[in-house]
Order: C-alpha cells, then structure tokens, then sequence
C-alpha cells in the first residue's frame, strides 16, 4: 500500500516538476510568470500613455476613470497633430534621419571594409581611438564644433549633420564601423584570392564581394541608425540650430506650439478641453514614436535576424 | 603587394582619419583650450579669448553648485542603475533563450526600447505619472493579499524603478540574449543528466559564460546614460554655452569635468568586475 503511494507521488512530481529541472509544469509556470510580469512593468508606461491621451480633460479629472475613457476623445491628437506640424515635420524628420543614416551605413561599410581586409600600420591605434571616442560624452566635442559651423556658414543646414556621418564620426560611429567589420572578416580569403586572379582591383572586391556579403550589417545600420538619429534632440538641435526641427525636437517645445495654434481653435477658459494637460503631451510622445513603432514592426524579423547573423557580442 | 594593400587599407578608412582630425581631434584641443579662457563673441571681430587660468574649474568645484550636485547625481545613479540593470537583463535574457512558446513575442516587447527609446518620451513618462502603478481596484486587492498595506507606498516605488531601468535594458538584453544562443545546448543536456539543479547550471555554466559581457553593457550603460538626452547634466552644458556669465569656456571645463568622471566610473566598474573574475567563480 505504501509503496503503491510513494509511485504515486513520484509520478505526479515527474508531471509537475519534470523529468529535467527544464521542462517541468512548475518551471514553465514560474517561467512565464515573470515573464508575464516583467513585460507588464514594462509596458505599463506606455499603455498609460495611450489610454490617458484618449481621455478629456475632463475625464482626466475624474477620480472615478483610471484607465478606461467615458469615450474615446481625439480632440488631444488632432490638436497635437496641428501643434507638431505633422505630417509635414514627418516628411522633414525621415530625410534629415534618412540622409544621415545612408551617410553613416556608407562611410562605415568603407572604413570597415579598410580595417577588415587590410593591414597596415597604426590599425590597433585606430581600434583604440574608436574606443576613446565611443566612451567620451559627446558635449566634449560639439562646442568647437558648433564654432567651425558658425564660421562656415554651414550651421543650420543638413549638412552640420551629414559631414560627421560621412567621416565615420556620427552618433555611436564606432559601433557601426565595428558592425561592418565583423561581417567583412566573415569573407573568406580564398573568395579574394580568386577575384584578385580574375583581375579584380580592390575597389571592385569592395562593391562585388564585400557589400553584398554585408547586406545584415546594412539592415542593423539603416534600423538602429534611423532610430538614433530619431531619438537624437541634443547633437541635431545644436547643429540645426533651429533651423530644421524634427518631430523630436517639436516634442520638447509642444506646450509653447501648443499655445500658438490653439488661439486659432477656441478660448481654452471657456471649454476646459483645450488646455494644455498631460494627456495632450502623451498624445504628442506617441505620435513622435509612431513612425519608429510602425517601422519597428515591419522591418523586426529582419532585424532580430541580422542581429542574430552579426554576432554582435563579439564587440 | 604588401604595399599596395597597405595603400589600398589608408584609403579606405582615410574618410574616417579626416573625421578624426576634424571632428574629434581638433575639437577636443579646441575645448581644452577654451577652458582656460572666457569666450567672448563680438560682431567685428569674431571670437576673443582672454586667458583666465584655471578660473573656470575653480568656479564650477568650489563656487557654483548646479552641475557639481548633478554630477554626484549621476554618479551615485549609475553606480546603483548599472547592477540593477545587468541583473534584470541576464533575467530576462535567460527567459527569453528558454524554450518557452511565446519568447517571440516578449523579445519583441523587450527590444523596443532599442528603437523608440529618447529623452522626451523618457521624461513624460516619467514625469507625468506614467510609471506611478495606480493602486486601486483589482490591483490594489492584489497586492494587498500579498503585501501589507503599510508597505504598499514602497512597492509603488520599487515598481516605478523597475519600470524605468527596464527600459534602459533594451540592449543589455540583446547582447546577453546574443550570447546565451551561442552557448552549446549540449553542455545543457549534460549537467542536466548530470543531476544538476537549474540554480547550479546558472551559477557553473550560463554565468561564466557570459560573465566577460558583463563588462561591455557597462560601458554600454555608463555611456549611454551619460549622454542620454534626459541627462540634466547635458542642459546645463548646452545651456551654460549660451549664458553670458559662463560662455564657451565654462561650457567646455564642464564637459572635461564630466569626461573625467565618466571615464573614471567606467575604470572602477570595470575593475570591480575584473577582480571578480579572478576571484573564480569557475
């Protein structure tokens, strides 16, 4: 009898914990409980963002609403939408992002390609000079910097922004240049070899062999560049200087354009809804993030992929 | 032959040594410069500059104090984010590499801040109450089962933290997530058959093998906290440039002050992890 019992508990300990530690009922519950509630924490933010830009300020008052709207408002967006300018800052911030990041995955692939294929003297000077400029902040260098520009009269046009991106010196350059030359070691020599046979000159090696085996390094470049530069307000406000604004920077002065436009919309003392609350600046960040989440969703296999390819531990 | 190819190397990454000199190079002699001297601009005669000493660190140290407290902020915030950060990203990357359906999913959530992350958006959640859990209804009679209710203010902090160091995971986790998929499935099975507990296979096998990772995220960190955007450090950068009692030279002793204890934090964390390495935890 007793025996017979002990079987019993065996086997229902084997269905719960699991013949290995790893795939027990138990660990797969515990597993995705934190799962569960770390994303939860996590996402937390952003669904609150979202549910509180679709409220009235009336409902944001409400101490009976927390989370669920009385019904659905979007006077927030479309007034937002009007203050941030869109769409036409949109069109603004993807070719100013655009340009600089095509800049970036150019000048990397080549200077990559340098360091990968190469030797010559002072490499290891330059492997440790990258890793100087990708630890120091970037304040040290943009005072002088935005003098230069002053002087050339080139501050506040596109191109304050491309020339560090193509010399290899734009946001996180570095990191790209280390990206491409990870995957332009990958080539193998004999491939090379035979191309040199073939008559081939470098240049040729370059755009007929190397760009097509970086194609991974170009996805990582274009997607995390964009997004960088997307997200960037410090560097591309200095050196824009106002001139062009990207929906990022028209996001740090939302109030102040706010209350420009709503002059021409109604008396914000007479219907409490047009004044300037949180609920319309949370409007304002999701729409400043749309265009990367829409982006984010397309493009994420590739991405994950590439990624996966790169070897990017290898940093 | 030898030759050539090292010709054929100089011209490929001669864009990035005219970057170097124009844009990282020359710029920090300039701000070296600049700090020993008060900037002035006037419309005839361009920039002046009047040798001051070291005028400029004195006043930022002993006499003003805005960026002296901002800086012991974002000191003592690193050095208690950085930890926080590595552990909850190992977590999560580990869950992540498991076997579990549905990781697709949570990956995609987790590696979002890789793409939308900025300052702005950082800042109105934050600062707005998008990370205040709002304790009430069936949240409220959760956590109340589990915590008692004096504890509840605490937890509503705990969570707040959590919630804003998740978000600065996004790549920490992709490189720990990088390196746990390299890791061979067979040294798994082994110390599984082996009898060897989950909590002992972490600690003798995923641990040391990422362990030398840890040291990258750090500088990722560090460094990526440094010039976040929501840094107030970088403000008062940016905005003492402009101030007419501070001007260029100010300006360019603070971001020096500033390199030197970034580059002195990255130099102590990454020492304490060296040793521990030493220390054999193989």
């Amino acid at each position: 009898m007793i025996l017979l019992k002990q079987e019993h508990v065996k086997l229902i300990k084997r269905k719960v914990i699991g013949m290995h530690i790893l795939d027990g009922l138990l660990y797969k519950v515990i597993m995705y409980l934190l799962l569960m509630i770390l994303g939860f924490v996590f996402v937390y933010p952003l669904l609150y963002m979202l549910s509180t830009s679709l409220m009235s300020n009336i409902d944001l008052v409400d101490n009976t609403i927390n989370w669920i709207p009385s019904k659905l408002d979007f006077t927030n967006y479309r007034l937002v939408i009007r203050a941030l300018n869109i769409p036409k800052s949109y069109f603004t911030s993807i070719l100013i992002v655009g340009v600089s990041t095509l800049s970036v995955a150019i000048a990397s692939a080549f200077i990559g390609y340098g360091l990968a294929r190469f030797s010559f003297k002072g490499k290891k000077l330059v492997f440790a000079v990258m890793i100087f400029t990708f630890i120091m902040p970037k304040v040290l260098f943009f005072i002088p910097t935005y003098q230069v520009y002053t002087t050339l009269r080139i501050k506040g046009t596109i191109l304050a922004i491309i020339l560090p991106a193509l010399t290899g010196q734009g946001l996180q350059g570095p990191f790209f240049i280390l990206i491409f030359y990870q995957f332009f070691k990958m080539i193998p020599k004999a491939l090379e070899e035979a191309a040199i046979i073939d008559g081939a000159g470098p240049v040729k090696i370059f755009y007929k062999i190397g760009i097509p085996m970086a194609i991974p390094a170009f996805i990582i470049n274009f997607v995390y560049g964009f997004a960088l530069y997307w997200n960037e307000t410090f560097i591309l406000g200095a050196y824009l200087d106002g001139k062009i604004r990207t929906v990022t920077m028209l996001l740090s002065n939302l109030q102040n354009s706010y209350w420009q436009i709503i002059g021409n919309v109604g008396d914000p003392s007479r219907s409490p809804n047009l004044n300037f609350t949180e609920a319309k600046l949370f409007a304002g960040t999701i729409l400043s993030i749309l265009p990367l989440m829409i982006m984010y969703i397309i493009v994420q296999r590739w991405f994950i992929e590439s990624i996966d390819k790169s070897g990017i531990t290898g940093e | 032959m030898k030759r050539r190819n090292h010709l054929y190397g100089l011209l490929f990454i001669s864009p990035w040594i005219i970057g170097f000199l124009a844009f990282v190079a020359y710029p920090l002699y300039r701000t070296i410069y600049f700090s020993f001297h008060t900037v002035r601009y006037s419309g005839e005669l361009g920039y002046l500059y009047d040798f001051v000493g070291i005028e400029n660190y004195k006043r930022i140290l002993t006499i003003e104090a805005d960026f002296v407290i901002e800086l012991q902020n974002y000191i003592v915030k690193t050095l208690l984010y950085v930890p926080v950060i590595i552990a909850l990203s190992i977590i999560i990357a580990i869950l992540l590499n498991s076997k579990l359906k549905g990781t697709a999913f949570f990956r995609l959530i987790f590696f979002l801040p890789i793409i939308i992350l900025n300052g702005e958006l950082m800042k109105n959640m934050r600062n707005y109450g998008g990370m205040d859990l709002e304790v009430g209804g069936i949240i409220h009679s959760i956590i109340n089962r589990i915590v008692p209710e004096s504890i509840i203010p605490l937890f509503i902090e705990l969570f707040a933290m959590v919630s804003e160091l998740l978000w600065y995971c996004g790549v920490p986790i992709l490189i720990f997530l990088a390196a746990l998929q390299k890791i061979d499935k067979s040294l798994y099975e082994a110390a599984e058959i082996d009898g060897a507990s989950f909590w002992n296979i972490f600690w003798k096998i995923t641990l040391p093998i990422i362990y030398p990772l840890i040291s990258v995220v750090i500088v990722y960190v560090v460094v990526f906290l440094a010039n976040f955007d929501a840094n107030p450090i970088n403000s008062i950068i940016r905005s003492s440039r402009t101030d007419p009692s501070r001007r260029e030279g100010y300006a360019s002793a603070l971001s020096i002050i500033y390199a030197f204890a970034q580059t002195a934090l990255i130099g102590v964390l990454f020492f304490i992890t060296r040793r521990r390495e030493k220390g054999g935890i193989n």
